[in-house]
């Protein structure tokens, strides 16, 4: 049968292809049902949370909980810092010169690219949970990366989360199970599909299937390789001092989805009281108070022109961050800003908001000469 | 849009939904609309200038028609709308850049105002194949159209608008004027199709990139870091391109259309010319027919061979981009055409035997200088390329070695799919029109699309990247 040029095109079908209209919906029942139900009847092996904490899909860092707890608790420190490149491009990867420079015991939890996420599995998992008493644990922060809460959470940095949780993490997955939700259709949609209890959400998969290509990979391509000590040398060739400089300025450009806004908190910074209570920061303080620990939130001088002013301070930042210090002290923290210390020069700076090498001693002693009051 | 979210799904299901309840007038309406909002759904304007140029290339090609006398003129302002349009939003920064730093050598002070706008996506895709249509009509080969509506879906048919396959009047457009009938088997075809094109994407493709940033993100990149790095992104470019191409296939078949082949495996040539017969399909022939054979082609003395050739595919390497790495690109090439052609000519034994050994020295040959190309198409940093295309084996340290092993293996277990549908499609296909309707192939499909759908859902990549076809 031939259809007419106005017929409708469904009606032109004949009565073979309906046939095929039959073929074709069993087929899509078959494709899209046999892979909702396999993966929930075929469970795979669980492993333990250690182990699959230290594979990653990318191989990058992840961090060894309780290796670090075993070295924190050797250490027993003064004070402990936690953050990210922030932190050592200032003071430096490890704590020696500032030991040296102090003649008090630091220690350092550091990652690229880590996040305030990160910064509260890390307090309370490792800093809390050695039971070592520090007489200050301070935290390196950058804008408003204290109250972002969905920053670097996913793609790779959920890797490094991932490493740091403990069997349970309410806040964690409280905060982040409320991010911000696409509305419409097609946000409805991908809830149904992919989203927690979705059609096609399977947890215990969760990169079962690619960390075992990456682990044939790893033996087939590094004979001779043990897969940790290609782990651990794939975590130091890919640290930041190997990075281009323009991709080791860890300034996210915008809209790149690693900005300092995640979706749909791009107004916050205007609006402190919604942004500190959607933040790990009042678990952070909670977890602080519970440990006998007190905090010191260090918020970096931002990369200044050449006259010494940061000029991405908006008069809205600059607001956020006097109330930020505000909250904080009011729950029993310490907080300190350099964005307005006239006496960071924009020379000290290398790349993006990164202090160059040859400056960190400079650095060093200006931050201790700065700061020495508040560690007690 | 991208083809890979969930956007699209509800897009496509809607489109399809009104579509096929519609008569072919209607439908095509529907077409023209779901283009445009395709198009301009992250940018409305860009609808502005797919307008614009859709209208003028319309009317100049009727006048064309019209005024035989005055044709050369009519194409001449097609062209000229056209490439003035790719000029500003493509070229003006690097040719503004370039012309300031030529200024600044001679020791002259120049500043010129940067004037940085947001390249539209598609448009180098869109303005070509509105190009094509104008010089078909000015040689006679296709008729200029009196219906609107009918070019308008033509230059604006969602599936293929952002990154092809770039299409001919006497293909696409012709297709658009014909009623189409909904066919079951074709559409079981076309979900399976974009099935295996999701699945190059966000599986492939998408993997494939983390390692190729991660390689690329060195500073200090050594001789195996930066050959795995070129690999992985070997292994990306033509998933994810390919991906595109399937996925846009596969919509086009959803809607009674059939868009052409865009890759034939390239990773199977065997010499930079069968490269090119396999890789961008739709964009070489384009440079074949308006501008290779244009210039004389191949029916000319050797001099002006040659001059063609490079002249051709110098062009195509700046299509790909206003930077000086994607012509360097397109000069690479051909250049290996030009030698490629002299060697033909000198040993045609050798470069036509189709033995084992010959064969797979010559594919040899061929990936080594794909992979070389991909090098340049990559790094967009002149210096950081000249630093790695420098780089000593010798001295590179035993850890990137070990690295580089990991990336090599990784690529060859993520590229399985692809090398097993480059052996396996000829066979398959020669008898899938009789297999097709039966239950053994029935069962066939229905089992390749279970496992595809599967390996989509636990094997997709955590972190999705934009088609890299989609910055041109």
């Amino acid at each position: 049968m031939s259809p007419s040029p106005h017929a409708s095109g469904m009606a032109a079908a004949a009565p073979r292809e309906n046939r095929g209209v039959g073929r074709l919906l069993i087929w899509a029942a078959l494709c899209f049902a046999v892979p909702a139900v396999l993966p929930r009847v075929v469970k795979p092996k669980k492993e333990p949370v250690a182990a699959s904490a230290q594979r990653s899909t990318v191989a990058m860092e992840v961090r060894d909980v309780p290796r670090t707890i075993a070295e924190l608790q050797a250490a027993n420190p003064d004070y402990i810092a936690i953050g990210n490149s922030m932190l050592y491009t200032r003071l430096g990867k490890t704590p020696e010169k500032m030991n040296a420079l102090t003649g008090k015991k630091f220690f350092f939890i550091v990652r690229n690219g880590s996040s305030s996420a990160a910064w509260y599995l890390s307090l309370k998992n490792i800093v809390a949970a050695s039971g070592v008493k520090p007489k200050l644990v301070f935290f390196f922060i950058r804008d408003n990366d204290i109250t972002s809460p969905f920053f670097r959470t996913a793609g790779d940095y959920a890797v490094y989360l991932n490493s740091l949780r403990g069997p349970e993490e309410p806040v964690l997955d409280a905060i982040l199970g409320k991010a911000p939700q696409r509305q419409g259709p097609a946000g409805s949609l991908g809830r149904l599909l992919n989203g927690p209890g979705g059609l096609y959400h399977f947890p215990d998969w969760d990169e079962k299937l690619p960390r075992q290509v990456i682990d044939l990979a790893m033996d087939i391509g590094a004979v001779g390789t043990p897969k940790t000590a290609l782990r651990s040398t794939l975590s130091s060739r890919f640290a930041l001092e190997h990075l281009r400089p323009d991709l080791g300025a860890d300034t996210p450009a915008p809209g790149s989805g690693d900005g300092y806004a995640p979706d749909g908190y791009s107004d916050l910074i205007g609006n402190y009281q919604e942004a500190e209570e959607r933040s790990f920061l009042p678990a952070m303080m909670e977890t602080a108070k519970e440990h006998g620990l007190k905090l010191l939130f260090f918020r970096i001088k931002r990369r200044p022109d050449n006259k010494g002013v940061v000029s991405d301070e908006s008069p809205a930042l600059r607001e956020y961050a006097r109330h930020l210090q505000k909250w904080i002290e009011e729950h029993g923290g310490l907080f300190f800003d350099e964005t307005y210390d006239a006496s960071i020069p924009a020379s000290i700076y290398q790349d993006g908001d990164h202090v160059g090498e040859k400056h960190m001693d400079w650095y060093r002693a200006s931050f201790w000469k700065r700061t020495a009051g508040l560690f007690p | 849009m991208i083809f890979q979210s969930i956007d699209y799904l509800v897009f496509l299901v809607c489109v399809l939904a009104i579509y096929w309840a519609m008569r072919h007038r209607a439908q095509n309406v529907v077409l023209l609309i779901a283009g445009y909002v395709f198009y301009g759904y992250v940018h409305p304007w860009y609808g502005i200038l797919l307008g614009a140029t859709t209208l003028v290339d319309f009317v100049c090609s009727r006048k064309i028609e019209d005024e035989p006398a005055r044709k050369r003129f009519w194409l001449g302002c097609i062209l000229l709308s056209n490439f003035t349009v790719l000029a500003t939003f493509k070229y003006f920064g690097f040719f503004t850049e370039n012309l300031v730093a030529i200024l600044q050598a001679m020791g002259m002070n120049a500043s010129v105002p940067l004037f940085k706008m947001l390249l539209p996506a598609g448009v180098s895709f869109y303005t070509f194949q509105s190009c094509a249509y104008a010089v078909d009509v000015y040689r006679g080969d296709t008729r200029a159209r009196r219906n609107l509506l009918d070019y308008s879906v033509y230059v604006a048919f969602f599936p293929q608008l952002v990154a092809g396959p770039i299409e001919r009047a006497d293909h696409l457009l012709v297709q658009v004027e014909r009623p189409r009938r909904f066919n079951a088997t074709v559409v079981r075809d076309a979900l399976f199709l974009f099935l295996w094109g999701l699945v190059k994407k966000r599986v492939i493709a998408d993997t494939a990139a983390l390692y190729c940033n991660k390689a690329f993100s060195l500073g200090d990149s050594s001789f195996p870091l930066v050959w795995a790095g070129v690999l992985c992104f070997c292994v990306q470019i033509y998933a994810d391109f390919s991906a595109y191409t399937d996925m846009a296939r596969a919509s086009a078949k959803l809607l009674g259309f059939d868009l052409r082949q865009n890759f034939n495996h390239p990773w199977l040539a065997q010499s930079p010319a069968d490269f090119w017969r396999r890789w961008h399909m739709s964009l070489s022939s384009w440079f074949r027919d308006y501008v290779f054979i244009p210039l004389g082609g191949s029916r000319c003395s050797e001099g002006k061979i040659v001059r063609n050739l490079m002249i051709t595919f110098l062009l195509s390497g700046l299509w790909h981009g206003a930077s000086w790495n994607f012509i360097l690109w397109g000069g690479w090439w051909g250049v290996w055409l030009v030698i490629w052609r002299q060697f033909e000519r000198g040993a045609p034994g050798f470069a036509k035997n189709k033995g084992a050994l010959p064969s797979l020295i010559r594919w040899g040959v061929t990936f080594v200088l794909m992979n070389i190309g991909w090098l340049m198409f990559r790094e967009q940093n002149l210096h950081e390329l000249v630093r790695q295309m420098t780089a000593n084996p010798f001295t590179a340290p035993k850890d990137d070695w070990h690295i580089a092993g990991f990336f090599t293996a990784l690529m060859v277990l993520y590229s399985i799919p692809l090398w097993l549908h480059a052996a396996l499609e000829k066979p398959l296909l020669s008898r899938w029109e009789d297999l097709r309707d039966t239950w053994k192939g029935f069962m066939l499909q229905t089992l390749g699309g279970i496992v595809l759908f599967l390996l989509l859902l636990l094997m997709s990549s955590k972190v999705s990247s934009d088609f890299i076809y989609f910055q041109f």
